[in-house]
């Protein structure tokens, strides 16, 4: 279960450190308010992971903390990787489209 | 303007610099790392491919051995012994629920299985198991110290390779820390492969090399002897290998284990039971490797035959503790199942970080050197370590399926094929990277992991029915990463075929 936890939560965090660069990611720039909430998030979401996973076990949680933070990587690299994108990574609007 | 160009200008010679370190080191270590890094990965479930491998063991879940099952296995070790054999006895876990008397054949520990209710003998097939590729990841099947060092060695340069790394790429280190772009030149992306994976999953590499370092720290000098080698190592036990057998006459007899084994675990703070140890005069009853994150060899020693307690012994101390955690971390003997699946994939994505380096580092010289025989012989050796391997290991797992249970000296049966496959493998790919077909050779090798690879569940379910329904999860977990890896390599080989 604190996997899980673990893994959606680093997988939240990511996804905002992916948003919080959008130019470099393709992604379409947040809303300026949007940005404190995004950092804040990003700072969070480890931090609960964190005490999510150790409440047991220090080391097996710190062991599962770090292996779920590489997983979830994976998986933010992959959807952002295969998912639509709407800004080229040069900047330009690459807008896909999906042919039947 | 200028202050900035001198800034950077060391900077970039430092870069370039670390790029040559790390491009050689890192290529020419890799070879042999990807091997140690993939049978590290499969080790960690070691224990369930042993028993995927030997589908008539019929006790799938835990029971605490009764005493009828001890005294047999007393028996059966005290006889051994008399025969010169070292033998010694293990006692059921979670992970594999069966006694065992084992002694150590120079590469593994093989032996006798027991029912734990009854003490019946179970006869099941001769294997080495997943302890096979325990000990190709450690010793690279060597049988001495030697190739501990050598594997030690390589860990250093895995140290080396992955700090030079860190330099090169510090600045993007963060920004790019899920980068991943698959419609950019084939080299860009197998760069962002390479680089993604290799941040991510960083701090599992440099825990993985440097406690590996540590735990064989001492076998990189030369004046370790191969005694000490069989000794000190945790898996070893010390019992090893070598030790002379104690004489048939002097053998006391063993007094009813299950009070020992219940006093033992009081005095070792209530941590299970892994292992015994029989000398002449008395028994060694050790802590089980899985009680916690500390692997310890503390044990309790009991007088033969009135079984009376002599000593305690808590390795205890800074030092030893900190080398406990070390063992521990490393050996993830203590991981439960969900760790333990994260342990797998970290390994597979570490293997993928060196295979993937050493992919691009040959790409990045093609259009320069790809005329040089060396090119091409070392793109040979690239093709039979990234694809031949995984296809040899699948090999030998057809090979626990196919060669018939009976058979004498089938264990050495399943190796000799992996190695012959591998070999084999070695000279396909170097056969078509000679010829200037390196292509054909990537796409060939890869098709032989998507057909075996798939084939296996299928397999497995046509020699080993009953197995699939004493203990599905077990055959569905081996028949899924074996589906996946089939899977992907198929994939894999019409993406090559697509690009050749």
């Amino acid at each position: 279960m604190s996997i899980t936890v673990s893994l959606l939560l680093w997988v939240i965090c990511l996804s905002c450190h992916a948003w919080l660069q959008p130019g470099r990611y393709g992604l379409p720039p947040p809303r300026p308010g949007y940005r404190p909430a995004l950092w804040g998030t990003r700072l969070l979401a480890p931090v609960l992971a964190l005490l999510v996973t150790t409440r047991h076990d220090a080391i097996a949680g710190i062991l599962v903390w770090c292996m779920t933070a590489s997983l979830a990587g994976l998986v933010v690299a992959c959807g952002l990787c295969f998912g639509p994108r709407i800004i080229g990574t040069d900047g330009r609007r690459v807008a896909r489209e999906r042919r039947p | 303007m200028m202050r900035q160009t001198e800034r950077e200008g060391p900077r970039e010679t430092l870069r370039t610099r670390m790029g040559w370190l790390h491009g050689w080191v890192g290529f020419l270590c890799g070879l042999c790392l990807a091997c140690i890094f993939a049978t590290g990965t499969l080790t960690v479930f070691d224990t369930e491919l042993t028993r995927w491998m030997q589908p008539e063991i019929n006790v799938n879940t835990y029971v605490a051995p009764t005493d009828t099952a001890l005294r047999e296995a007393a028996r059966i070790v005290r006889s051994q012994q008399a025969q010169g054999i070292s033998a010694f006895l293990n006692l059921p876990s979670h992970r594999f629920p069966v006694l065992q008397v084992l002694h150590y054949n120079g590469h593994e520990f093989t032996g006798d299985i027991l029912d734990p209710r009854s003490g019946a003998l179970i006869q099941a097939r001769e294997t080495a198991g997943g302890k096979f590729f325990y000990d190709f990841h450690y010793t690279l099947r060597s049988a001495d110290i030697g190739g501990v060092r050598i594997v030690n060695i390589l860990g250093v340069g895995l140290l080396v390779a992955v700090v030079s790394g860190i330099v090169i790429h510090l600045r993007a280190l963060l920004p790019d820390l899920v980068m991943l772009r698959l419609s950019v030149p084939p080299l860009r992306s197998w760069l962002d492969g390479h680089l993604l994976a290799g941040v991510l999953f960083l701090p599992f590499m440099i825990m993985c090399a440097y406690t590996g370092v540590l735990v064989h720290a001492d076998r990189l000098f030369p004046a370790q002897s191969a005694a000490a080698h069989h000794h000190g190592g945790p898996g070893h036990h010390g019992h090893g290998h070598g030790q002379p057998p104690p004489d048939a006459a002097a053998l006391l007899p063993v007094p009813p284990l299950g009070p020992l084994l219940a006093q033992a675990r009081e005095n070792m703070q209530g941590r299970d039971c892994g292992f015994i140890l029989f000398a002449a005069d008395r028994i060694t009853i050790s802590a089980s490797d899985a009680a916690g994150p500390y692997m310890s060899r503390d044990h309790v020693d009991f007088s033969l035959p009135d079984g009376r307690l002599l000593a305690t012994t808590l390795n205890q101390g800074r030092v030893a503790t900190t080398m406990q955690l070390v063992r521990g971390l490393h050996y993830a003997r203590f991981a439960p199942p969900g760790l333990r699946w994260l342990y797998f994939i970290s390994g597979m994505a570490g293997t993928a970080v060196i295979t993937t380096g050493l992919v691009v580092f040959l790409m990045k010289r093609r259009r320069k050197s790809g005329h040089l025989v060396a090119f091409r012989l070392a793109e040979g050796v690239t093709i039979s370590v990234t694809a031949g391997l995984p296809l040899s290991m699948l090999v030998y797992l057809w090979a626990n399926r196919l060669l018939p249970p009976a058979l004498p000296g089938r264990d050495m049966w399943e190796i000799d094929l992996f190695f012959t496959a591998w070999g084999l493998c070695l000279l396909h790919g170097m056969g078509r990277a000679l010829t200037r077909h390196a292509a054909s050779g990537w796409r060939e090798q890869l098709g032989g992991i998507g057909v075996l690879g798939c084939g296996l569940p299928l397999l497995d379910i046509l020699t080993a029915p009953g197995a699939w329904g004493a203990c599905p999860s077990l055959h569905a977990a081996v028949g899924g990463v074996s589906l996946l890896a089939g899977s992907v390599a198929l994939y894999a080989a019409r993406r090559v075929g697509r690009v050749a």
